[in-house]
């Protein structure tokens, strides 16, 4: 089910060009701060988001840093005695960051689309004027990449959804959706990690465990990876 | 007959240190001596009592109130510290004058550095009167409270 | 072991909390007043970080299977001991079949029930403590019920005087590093967070007025009732890392902080972040109590983090010492 390459996270793949324009860096509390890239969204920022964050949490006085979607969380262990030094370590950090690929392994998640647990289906067609099959075929044969963990224990933010599919969250969550759903929220899609409140629509559901507490790393997804969504069935 | 002698350090922890304890104590069954006076460097004054334990300042101050008493019972500080008749987390007594109070109740404390120790009562009776200030340095065995027995 | 007789829902095994793990969307969890938890366990001369018990919800009973060192801190719970009251912020050796009672507390939200050795729970990714939502750690992931029996690890030799003994509360013993108002309002001090500036005249608005905080709160998150405060002009911003303290501006313009539970990922706009060092005080804040944000700095932080060091070290140094210093009392 998943094939796994031996090369854990970092291996600079290829050199990308530094984007023009500065990082924003801002502070939560005493002891997080908060680098921003600058620019829309795109894998590249997010290649060398994952490179500083590779540097950085080798730092001896960072306590673990926190991936988002073109942006890393840097957590300290002690309140810093020079703030602005340790700022401007970051920048300097940053700007001298190369993007890099992420080698991780290639996850496969069997999928049954349609059925009991896709009660947003029917949303997403009107929505994207599609018809359910077209919306699964999009879904399915979509090549995405977890761009970042986050949200509940293990729940991936995965890029590579086809744009004729992107769908605004619902305005009203549903209420209890199932652990295992698959979901579209505005450009992403991902699997739900547990069960209640949730925004994101739902078109499927899959069985694989995202997350065993007992399990080294406790997480199927890390960040870098790829993940290909296997229709096993198809109920419509 | 009194020796005095200066020391530096924290007072807490030079009065607690029972090494230091002992080693005054006995120099002082030794030497005859019933107390030594020490001048710590804030200008604080230990006093340590053969057969007894240590006080800090306010020497002369703490009158022991169980003279005269013939019946009443003693509850003596347990250590050198800080009297507080009301827990610094609270805004009331733990007993009142005139209360009964039980064996084992605890009706006051002993502050000591960063640390409470508890002025308990050995026999149940009434609470008849307590004779230290409240802030005030008592030493050890020094009585706080007296405890007027059950019939 | 230990037994619990009876108990309200939501009170957990918790310690320091869980860290290495948010990159991957796992709260830290731990206690809510990290230092209750610091304090009880020194107490019993345990290590400062011991998996203990957090009592939220009252009246909590527990009985004891065996003799042990118990300590209560935080919340004033008019702790009884087979019915017979003790003071707050205390520890004291209990023999088996005891029962130890915690109230509805007047003022604060939490108390801490530590054991000498600490409680005994399988570490789940590096920590003791309870994630009710993801359902791990602690025991078996959920809050503690009825009948439940939980082990105490072996500890070491813990000499408590008769009667026991307590710690100096630290809103006493620091009291002028946790500065309190008149009004009884609770002071918690912060720093201006990412999107502070686009708050524009209203942030002035975010320190100056007194925030309640509403009954949806719980060890996740306080949302804070208050005058609504509003971005200049709408802003999208994308998912990010948080952490517990931090201070967001929903649309609905009402405050909620983040705490102990806090989820490892957000969007909405920062205004603001608690410093570390305030967030016990916070952790004891109760529902439909007032609090106003004080504007800080990292080198007032800084200072009052030192201060909370002194205090814990004091207390670490001074245990052993008043053991010892008992002893020989009492052999002469």
């Amino acid at each position: 089910m998943i094939s796994i390459q031996n090369e854990p996270l970092s291996t600079p793949a290829f050199i990308a060009a530094v984007p023009a324009g500065e990082p924003k860096i801002s502070v939560i509390g005493t002891g997080a701060y908060l680098i921003e890239a600058p620019g829309a969204f795109d894998l590249e920022a997010q290649r060398r988001i994952w490179a500083l964050a590779h540097a950085v949490e080798l730092w001896p006085e960072v306590r673990e840093v926190v991936p988002g979607v073109t942006n890393l969380l840097v957590i300290l262990k002690r309140t810093p005695v020079e703030p602005e030094q340790f700022e401007a370590r970051l920048r300097t950090e940053w700007n001298c960051s190369r993007a890099i690929d992420l080698v991780g392994k290639t996850v496969e998640i069997p999928v049954t689309y349609g059925g009991e647990h896709a009660t947003d289906l029917a949303a997403v067609c009107d929505y994207t004027g599609l018809t359910d099959r077209e919306v699964v075929q999009l879904h399915w044969q979509g090549d995405y990449t977890v761009v970042a963990l986050g949200s509940a224990p293990g729940f991936g933010y995965l890029h590579g959804l086809d744009p004729r599919i992107h769908v605004p969250r619902k305005t009203v969550p549903s209420l209890r959706m199932l652990k295992g759903t698959v979901t579209i929220g505005g450009m992403q899609t991902g699997v739900s990690v547990l069960t209640g409140p949730n925004g994101w629509n739902s078109i499927g559901f899959a069985e694989l465990p995202m997350f065993d507490p007992m399990k080294n790393p406790p997480a199927l997804l890390a960040p870098g990876d790829k993940v290909c969504f296997v229709p096993e069935r198809i109920e419509l | 007959m009194k020796g005095r002698k200066r020391k530096g350090g924290s007072i807490a922890e030079q009065i607690l240190d029972p090494a230091i304890l002992e080693k005054v104590a006995l120099w002082l069954d030794d030497a005859g001596v019933n107390s030594v006076e020490i001048e710590t460097e804030d200008g604080r004054l230990v006093r340590i009592v053969a057969g007894a334990g240590v006080s800090t300042d306010d020497v002369a101050s703490n009158p022991d109130i169980s003279v005269a008493r013939n019946r009443a019972k003693p509850v003596k500080a347990p250590i050198a510290g800080h009297f507080l008749p009301v827990h610094p987390a609270r805004d009331r007594e733990e007993a009142t004058v005139g209360a009964a109070v039980v064996a084992d109740e605890i009706i006051g404390f002993v502050k000591i550095g960063p640390l409470v120790m508890p002025l308990r009562v050995e026999e149940a009776g009434r609470l008849e009167g307590c004779g230290i200030e409240p802030g005030a340095l008592v030493g050890y065995g020094d009585t706080v409270f007296l405890i007027e027995p059950a019939q | 072991m230990i037994e619990v007789l009876q108990t309200g829902p939501l009170n957990t095994v918790q310690d320091l909390g869980r860290f290495g793990f948010r990159n991957a969307g796992v709260t830290s969890s731990g206690a809510m007043d990290r230092l209750a938890l610091a304090v009880g366990n020194l107490l019993v001369g345990n290590d400062e970080g011991e998996a203990a018990l957090e009592v939220q919800t009252f009246p909590f009973r527990l009985r004891f299977d065996r003799d042990t060192t118990v300590a209560i801190t935080g919340a004033d719970c008019d702790a009884r001991l087979d019915g017979r009251r003790l003071p707050p912020w205390w520890a004291l050796a209990v023999s088996a079949g005891q029962v130890v009672e915690l109230a509805t507390p007047r003022h604060s939200a939490r108390a801490y029930l530590s054991f000498a050795g600490g409680i005994e729970v399988e570490p789940v990714m590096g920590s003791r403590s309870t994630s009710l939502r993801g359902g791990f750690g602690g025991l078996d992931g959920r809050f503690l019920a009825a009948n439940d029996r939980l082990g105490v690890r072996p500890a070491g030799a813990c000499v408590v005087p008769p009667g026991g003994f307590g710690a100096m509360p630290p809103e006493t013993a620091l009291a002028d590093h946790f500065p309190a108002s008149e009004d009884g309002t609770l002071l918690v001090r912060a720093i201006p967070a990412g999107e502070y500036a686009l708050f524009g005249g209203e942030a002035e608005r975010f320190w100056s007025q007194t925030w309640k905080i509403s009954s949806q709160s719980d060890r996740t998150g306080y949302r804070l009732s208050g005058e609504p405060i509003k971005l200049v002009s709408p802003v999208e911003l994308r998912s990010h890392g948080v952490v517990p303290g931090v201070v967001q501006m929903p649309p609905s313009g009402e405050a909620i902080v983040q705490m102990s539970d806090a989820n490892t990922a957000g969007g909405y706009p920062k205004i603001a972040g608690v410093i570390d060092i305030d967030l016990w005080r916070l952790g004891q804040a109760r529902i439909g109590s007032r609090l106003r944000f004080v504007r800080s700095s990292v080198a007032e932080a800084l200072a009052v983090e030192r201060a909370v060091e002194t205090y814990l070290g004091d207390i670490r140094r001074t245990v052993p010492m008043l053991a010892e210093a008992l002893a020989a009392m009492s052999r002469r």
